[in-house]
């Protein structure tokens, strides 16, 4: 399929967008959030300094201090530096799981909402059965298949290329997990974009362009994907915080992060278990993550309203 | 309609057999094998026996050919990792009380989601928006394994009849299906008002509310019915999902269901189990999938005519 | 617009219905569930003790179960020779058996059955129900896989694993053939031949192959276990079988036609040829001979595998050898404990409830046993804090910090025959280096894990089998990190330079195991200046990992089954299913033997120190601490001590409800 079938009065509509986005005062302080989080995590650790997997037993469980921002965790690792390298893990899971997850999804549904008849039932019967696949053995098979490779990958990374050894550890071990984790994901994405395509694909302008004699893949790209941004941008900001809470449960299951490496869902769930005693190591890591989702979701709503010109003017 | 049905059954049976073929080699291609899942060691001469009596001694086409033969008469197979069970007993004995949490969950989610979303659309950018927004925004962000274990402490233990974790009384149903029921309220939440806003930003309605048509009718007739659509798809795969995926909530209040078979089996590698539970739940996901486009129809007459 | 506000701000109708509903559900449960009293206080009063299990059973048959989970209610519903003391460790009440005596060498023991004990269907238990019972899980076709504890008695073994060759030419007192001579025979066969090529082909169709093919084949499978047609074969001479020189022609012969004759009579049961040492002398004296001097046989009838069954049921749903008859059936089982089984809901209870029928029905105080499969360990411990349980299955270490303050009168902790340890791969570099094993040994700062890890108030290891009061373990593994960084010189890695960076920790997702890993991780990184990776892997995976020597280091635990050495000895024999290590001695193997053949009960312990000695001098082990139970145990029970194997009789508890 072409990408270069561009709408043309996209760049206008963009720009309108973003005016309009700008206008709003709590979309503007989610992007800055956002923005804020992601720096803190992938830039952060160089600053702040403190490794996250080195820690002394005795030390476990301080409440936060001039040494411990945020006080240390079970076996007396900073949980700061936790915090910031969890990020790491987790924005990245979900980054590009969604990236993963949306290019299927929008493509699948589109296409079989805008086809119709017998192969939109087809592959719509497809995605169904897909669903009813439970998400772990997916999970599991495509870590069992790639694995493998990553590793080989890895090592020769390391071992020839001479990369930095932790570096490499920690991502080799996050690769199967996103593609795991997007390639089951688009399933719920693309019937949703498939509803809407097929309603509006009955609608009278996409009925005009038709015969009109417009190709059918700008027909797709100019008429029906960008009039179904708005449930998909919702549905986007609904999946980051569920991808970052799919990767949790799979560290739960022992599936995800692997040890000493952590991710916000990892420290969450670990932090779960002190409820009673030290609820400090639940709190913070959680408090991170909500902020987090908050302004992830804040900015779709922003962008939702700023991409769709006829809502917004209520 | 009718033809809608028949056709879908049929698929539904072509959607499971794929699905089952697809499993019974998936699951196989895993490394590990199901009876060496016990903490002490098996005797070779014995895991020779255990392995005849579960017929996995045989080449596999064999096994599959067997396998597909005993289900369809309606057999699904001994699970190995609970030995002397039928995988059809597992599931019968551990469907109702998660068809009743499933059911709990969903209840939970329709009576909050909904309502949430449209008072929101409707009051567009008011604080009642932004708030119940807000709200759903916390149901989202709380993990199940957080929020079972809060509602465990804050309810629970504070009130006489509640129990902490159980499957006895009538109120055991209650903090299950919360747990499970806010994430997907706040979902719903979410996708209504996005649909509420879609709606009531299109032009019919716009010029019905200039030319001073009361709006309550408008909104019950127009706008509800296009709003719940995407709200309606949700709910069809969420439905199932919770059946399958309430394994946390599962074990944190007890519930003796289905969800947690469907964990045990991948990690205790229990084929028949695994295969027994996807054909289920492929029927079920059909049948759930089925009810969502009907319902999708009776909402949206214009697709009612595209099919 | 301000229209819309208006309907909705007097009251939107879905609102009106979620009150309806929210009261009408509210309404309808508090009349369903008007609970006056708590769980604990109803269950005090009906006399039902409520008691987490940790899991759903595998099953209740107690041939074919292996687990501490099973053995809970097993240990309720059936009842063996000898029963476990109320408070006293390595102390036996009579069971089913009154009395017991054994001859001077302990190689003969006597157990005289007692005439009351029924079954709770009123049938009498006689000494044929323990032959049959024995005969049961020794049967080669049942599958037990934890026979083996009861290959203490003579030619056992060779039952259980169909050593036909055995059983015709040695234990056959008319066998025309002399064993010694024809032991060499290749009767077992080779696991280590390579077949997979030809695997499927070769189970059914012999001809296909290759005459080398077929000589693999056969070695691999062994003279026991080939088939008639393929015996046909080696005696056509169609194909060769690798015969020792020193059996001759002849004896080839007698060997082969023997081994034809009983497969072609449809391989008949051999128990009766294979003379396993457990006979009747009276309908109530049941004789027992060992294949060796075992002075603490009584302590080992305790565990469930040599409990009886009931002959009559189970012939009713089977045969001697089918597994997973139903048997075990609510309304089907047969049992002869204080308690009998009486609803089973999956994945929700167990409950028992007290036998009628039970010779010593008086002692028994508790009308039932109520066990539900608590998974998730918190729950459970919440569940405890609302009177919901008496006991918990066990409680996780932030769970003992909380418990501590807020309910300390009911936290026990208590000492647990079993030892925490970390299996070396000592097949690999550099752990086949003893001095690198001695070094992250000495490493790690055992106390520190204790104290700050686990908080159950554990033992550090200095040793490997558990220190009980008639066996004193060698004081052999200390923490020095002087002395780990010495021999890490040593071994040509001063201050860890050269050391790989490959060595990988292994593991389960169990949270506390992970924590474990984590935490040795960083002390080697501390003292000996050497990174370690941590790889996770589910259970399945992680033993299977483990068997094939495909790791480096991995974490291991391992419960007593009864209080002896033994229990902790054996499994590092060469080949044995639970070494996984790599590592075997000859002398240390010797050892144990000399052990085995000697009845005199404390030198018999100074040998087995001498053992443990051996491999804890070559450390492909590292143990690191002595189990505690931790748990949670209502005031209201009463008779629950501490006993070191954990396994309480239940017949000696009571509630004491106020």
């Amino acid at each position: 399929m072409a990408t270069n079938s561009q709408p043309i009065e996209g760049s206008s509509l963009w720009n309108d967008a973003w005016i309009r986005l700008s206008k709003n005062k709590l979309s503007i302080v989610s992007l800055w959030t956002v923005v804020f989080i992601v720096l803190a995590c992938f830039i952060g650790p160089f600053i702040y300094g403190v490794d996250p997997n080195s820690g002394e037993l005795p030390n476990k469980l301080l409440p936060p201090s001039m040494e411990y921002p945020l006080g240390t965790d079970q076996i007396g690792r900073d949980l700061l530096a936790r915090i910031l390298y969890g990020g790491q893990i987790s924005l990245l899971v979900a980054f590009a799981a969604t990236a993963i997850s949306v290019t299927i999804g929008i493509a699948y549904g589109a296409i079989s909402g805008y086809v119709g008849g017998k192969i939109d039932n087809t592959m719509m019967r497809i995605v169904d059965g897909l669903l009813a696949l439970p998400f772990l053995i997916i999970v599991i098979l495509f870590r069992e298949v790639i694995s493998g490779h990553i590793e080989t990958v890895g090592k020769y990374l390391t071992e020839v290329q001479g990369w930095n050894r932790d570096f490499v550890l920690r991502y080799q071990n996050i690769i199967p997990l996103f593609i795991a984790i997007g390639a089951s994901g688009w399933l719920t994405m693309s019937r949703i974009v498939r509803t809407q395509t097929a309603s509006l694909s009955q609608l009278e302008y996409v009925e005009a362009a038709r015969s009109l004699g417009l190709s059918h893949t700008r027909i797709l790209f100019q008429h029906i994907i960008p009039n179904t941004l708005g449930p998909i941008i919702i549905f986007t900001t609904l999946t980051i915080p569920s991808f970052i809470l799919y990767e949790a449960a799979l560290s739960f299951l022992g599936l995800g992060i692997e040890p000493p490496n952590s991710s916000w869902g990892k420290l969450i769930q670990e932090g779960a278990n002190y409820l009673e005693t030290n609820f400090t190591v639940l709190l913070f890591p959680a408090l991170v993550f909500s902020i987090t989702l908050f302004a992830f979701n804040f900015l779709g709503d922003g962008l939702r309203d700023a991409l769709d010109p006829k809502a917004s003017k209520d | 309609m009718f033809r809608l049905i028949i056709s879908r059954v049929l698929q539904a049976f072509a959607v499971v057999f794929f699905l089952f073929t697809l499993t019974f080699f998936a699951i196989r291609a895993i490394p590990g094998d199901p009876l060496s899942t016990d903490d002490k060691s098996m005797p070779e001469h014995v895991k020779e026996k255990i392995e005849e009596y579960y017929g996995l001694d045989k080449p596999l086409i064999v096994q599959y050919g067997r396998y597909v033969k005993n289900v369809l008469m309606g057999d699904l197979g001994l699970s190995t990792s609970k030995p002397g069970r039928t995988v059809n007993e597992i599931i019968v004995q551990s469907l109702p009380a998660s068809l009743l949490v499933g059911i709990g969950g969903i209840t939970v989610a329709v009576l909050l989601g909904i309502p949430m979303g449209v008072i929101a659309a409707l009051r567009k950018n008011s604080w009642i928006d932004y708030s119940s927004m807000a709200v759903a925004m916390i149901g989202i962000c709380i993990p199940t394994f957080v929020l079972g274990p809060l509602l465990q402490l804050w309810v629970a233990s504070k009130t006489d009849w509640i129990n902490v974790a159980g499957w006895d009384t009538a109120a055991d149903i209650l903090l299950p299906s919360l747990t499970l029921g806010v994430g997907s309220a706040a979902y719903l939440a979410r996708l209504t008002r996005g649909g509420m806003l879609e709606i009531l930003s299109q032009d019919y309605i716009r010029t019905a509310k200039a030319k001073g048509v009361p709006m309550l009718p408008i909104i019950v007739k127009h706008t509800l019915r296009g709003a719940m659509m995407p709200a309606v798809t949700f709910l069809g795969p969420a439905f199932a999902a919770i059946i399958s995926g309430s394994f946390i909530v599962e074990t944190i209040f007890q519930v003796p269901g289905m969800g947690q078979h469907f964990v045990n089996a991948v990690t205790s590698k229990d084929y028949a189990l695994l295969q027994g539970l996807v054909i289920f739940y492929g029927f079920l996901m059909a049948g759930a999938n089925l009810l969502v486009d009907i319902a999708l129809l009776l909402l949206n007459p214009r697709l009612r005519d595209a099919t | 617009m301000t229209a819309t506000l208006k309907v909705f701000r007097q009251r939107p109708p879905a609102m009106r219905s979620i009150t309806f509903t929210l009261l009408l559900l509210s309404g309808l449960l508090t009349l369903t569930s008007c609970q006056d009293e708590t769980p604990i206080e109803r269950a005090n009063r009906e006399g039902i003790l409520l008691i987490g299990n940790g899991d759903e059973p595998k099953g209740i048959d107690p041939h074919l179960v292996s687990g501490v989970i099973e053995g809970n209610i097993i240990r309720a519903i059936f009842e063996g020779l000898c029963v476990d003391h109320p408070e006293k460790n390595a102390e036996c009440l009579p069971g089913v058996a009154e009395s017991w005596e054994s001859n001077e060498d302990f190689t003969q023991w006597t157990f005289n059955l007692r005439t009351n004990a029924l079954w709770s269907d009123g049938v009498p238990i006689t000494a044929e129900d323990f032959i049959f019972s024995y005969h049961r899980i020794l049967s080669p076709n049942l599958g037990a896989k934890y026979a083996e504890m009861l290959y203490y008695l003579s030619n056992a073994k060779e039952y259980n694993q169909d050593h036909k060759g055995y059983i015709f030419f040695k234990a056959d007192p008319k066998s025309p053939l002399d064993w010694q001579l024809i032991k060499d025979c290749n009767f077992t066969g080779n696991d280590k031949i390579d077949i997979s090529s030809f695997k499927d082909t070769a189970k059914n169709d012999f001809s296909s192959l290759s005459s080398e093919q077929k000589q693999l084949y056969v070695n691999h499978k062994g003279l026991n276990r080939i088939s008639l047609k393929q015996l046909k074969t080696i005696q056509d001479g169609s194909i060769k079988f690798d015969w020792p020189t020193s059996v001759t022609a002849a004896e080839r012969e007698v060997i082969i036609a023997r081994l034809m004759q009983h497969a072609e009579a449809g391989s008949p049961d051999l128990w009766d040829l294979a003379h396993v040492g457990v006979t009747a002398k009276t309908p109530l004296t049941l004789v027992i001979n060992l294949r060796g001097p075992i002075p603490f046989l009584p302590e080992i009838t305790k565990h469930y595998t040599w409990f009886p069954v009931p002959k009559h049921t189970i012939l009713k749903f089977g045969t001697i050898d089918t597994p997973n008859t139903g048997w075990t059936r609510v309304g089907n089982i047969v049992s002869n404990g204080a308690f009998v089984l009486n609803s089973w809901r999956f994945n929700h209870h167990i409950e028992a409830l007290k036998n009628p029928n039970y010779w010593d029905s008086s002692t028994v105080k508790l009308n039932g046993i109520r066990y539900l499969p608590v998974k998730n360990a918190y729950t459970e411990a919440r569940m405890f804090y609302d009177s919901q349980l008496h006991k918990t299955y066990t409680l996780p270490p932030e769970m003992i910090i909380h418990s501590r303050k807020v309910r300390p009168e009911a936290l026990r902790q208590e000492p647990y025959v079993g030892v925490y340890f970390l299996r070396l791969n000592t097949t690999r570099k550099p752990l086949e280096n003893q001095k690198v094993r001695l070094a992250l040994s000495a490493a790690i700062d055992r106390r520190l894990i204790i104290d700050n890890l686990l908080q159950g108030g554990q033992t550090p290891a200095h040793g490997l089998v558990p220190q009980t009061e008639e066996y004193t373990t060698p004081k052999v593994i200390h923490f020095d990190a002087t002395e780990a960084q010495k021999l890490m010189a040593e071994a040509g890695f001063p201050n860890g330079e050269g050391f790989t960076t490959d060595l990988k920790i292994l593991t389960t997702p169990k949270e506390t195991s992970i924590r474990m890993a984590e935490a040795l991780q960083a002390m080697w990184k501390q003292h000996l200046g050497i990174n370690v990776r941590i790889e996770q892997r589910e259970w399945g995976t992680f033993l299977t990992a483990q068997q094939e020597l495909d790791y480096d280091i991995a974490v291991g635990g391992w419960i007593g089954d009864f209080l002896d050495p033994t229990t902790f000895l054996d499994m590092w024999s060469k080949g044995n299913g639970n070494n996984n290590t790599g590592w075997s001695s000859t002398e240390f193997e010797e050892k144990l033997n000399l052990a085995e053949q000697n009845a005199d009960p404390s030198e018999r312990l100074e040998i087995l120190k001498e053992a443990e000695a051996i491999i804890l001098n070559e450390r492909p082990i590292l143990p690191l601490y002595w189990y505690t139970t931790s748990y949670l145990l209502h005031p209201s029970v009463k008779g629950w001590n501490p006993l070191l194997l954990d396994n309480h009789p239940f017949k000696f508890v009571e509630l004491e409800s106020n």
